[in-house]
């Protein structure tokens, strides 16, 4: 599903919900409290946001974690950025979805090679990034 | 589900954007002719006034006045038939119930309020999220669905929901809807609940008014949320 598609959805839905039949109103005037409040703050300026991700796909593998990754997506100049300190993973993308698949694609390769490398070949950093890959992801169908 | 959370529990993962509480009253016209009397008692604290603008509607006695904090975080909303406040800057329901209280009291202390209509507490919620195989991972964050016939994905790659419902003491208003914003195109899911409650307020009794709808709307999110989630809320990540 591309950005376009995406962008489609949220106008076809909106054009969905503005069609009345004739003579039908939506019904009666709820009150609301503060209704002149219903724009929320989040929908204006651009700000650095963090996410749960639970779920990364590559091309053949899919894997998911106990705990919910938190990625933080900003951006940049030009490029979006999708980044896990804990994980140590930082990547770009044209759009924060793109940034986002390239995160994914990341975790997926490091969990492979971490889990494949035997324990007696780790030491300081990459000991406790194995563990964390074996304890707290494991991979499942595609 | 009430040892699932401690009411006094603020996430560091919180994704509320704006609480408000509002009350309702027969329209007082002494609001409107005496409204620097009320601004002189909170200015210290809110000496933003925003001024209700036009736009295409006309401006009258119901459209409110605001005094704001100066970090405009927090502030009033008045008109001649409601009194709010509302916070961008959450801090938990202790600090924000003590300060509507207060500015309540002001209100009743300066204008004649005898009746209350309505008393609302209302949680803007925002959840940024990332599809997964193109479908908004809904199952992630809240325990909501809808019984489908076969054929009938709940695949959801758009959501749109309002629902109007009775609960113990009020009725509450659910908007559940994905959007998207358009300077970056981040998604996110809104959860919005409007709890109000119209029987039985009195200004005497404000206090446990309020602390009432904000137990009902905090049950309400904490029942609607996964355990997944308030995982995340609290902070147990990776």
């Amino acid at each position: 599903m591309t950005l376009t598609h995406i962008n489609e959805s949220y106008e076809l839905r909106d054009e969905r919900l503005r069609f009345m039949p004739e003579h039908f109103q939506r019904g009666v005037t709820a009150v609301s409290t503060a209704s002149e409040l219903d724009v929320p703050p989040w929908s204006s300026g651009f700000s650095a946001i963090r996410t749960p991700l639970w779920r990364f796909s590559s091309m053949h593998t899919v894997i998911i974690s106990s705990k919910p990754v938190s990625v933080r997506i900003s951006k940049g100049e030009i490029l979006f950025f999708a980044e896990n300190e804990n994980l140590d993973i930082y990547a770009t993308g044209e759009t924060s979805g793109e940034a986002i698949h390239a995160f994914s694609e990341h975790l997926v390769h490091f969990y492979v090679h971490y889990t494949q490398l035997s324990w007696d070949r780790v030491t300081g950093e990459a000991r406790r990034l194995k563990k964390l890959y074996e304890d707290l992801f494991q991979d499942v169908p595609a | 589900m009430s040892n699932k959370y401690d009411l006094s529990e603020v996430y560091p993962n919180s994704p509320l954007v704006e609480v408000v509480s509002e009350i309702r009253f027969p329209s007082e016209l002494a609001i409107e002719c005496r409204r620097n009397d009320f601004f002189d008692r909170i200015r210290n604290e809110y000496p933003k006034i925003l001024i209700p603008q036009s736009g295409n509607k006309p401006i009258t006695s119901l459209t409110p006045y605001r005094f704001e904090n100066e970090s405009q975080t927090a502030g009033i909303m008045m008109a001649i038939d409601r009194f709010s406040f509302f916070d961008r800057d959450y801090a938990g329901h202790k600090r924000f119930i003590k300060e509507f209280v207060r500015l309540a009291k002001i209100l009743g202390e300066i204008y004649s309020i005898k009746k209350m209509n309505r008393l609302g507490w209302r949680y803007i919620n925002v959840i940024p999220f990332n599809r997964e195989d193109e479908i908004i991972p809904i199952q992630r964050f809240i325990n909501f669905g809808f019984k489908l016939p076969e054929g009938i994905s709940n695949k959801f790659t758009n959501l749109s929901v309002v629902f109007m419902s009775k609960v113990q003491d009020g009725t509450v208003t659910t908007r559940i809807e994905s959007i998207i914003r358009s300077e970056d195109q981040q998604e996110a899911l809104l959860m919005d609940f409007d709890f109000a409650m119209t029987e039985g307020i009195t200004l005497s009794r404000i206090n446990s008014c309020v602390n009432k709808a904000h137990k009902q709307t905090r049950a309400l999110f904490e029942n609607l949320i996964t355990d997944e989630y308030r995982h995340y809320l609290r902070g147990e990540t990776i």
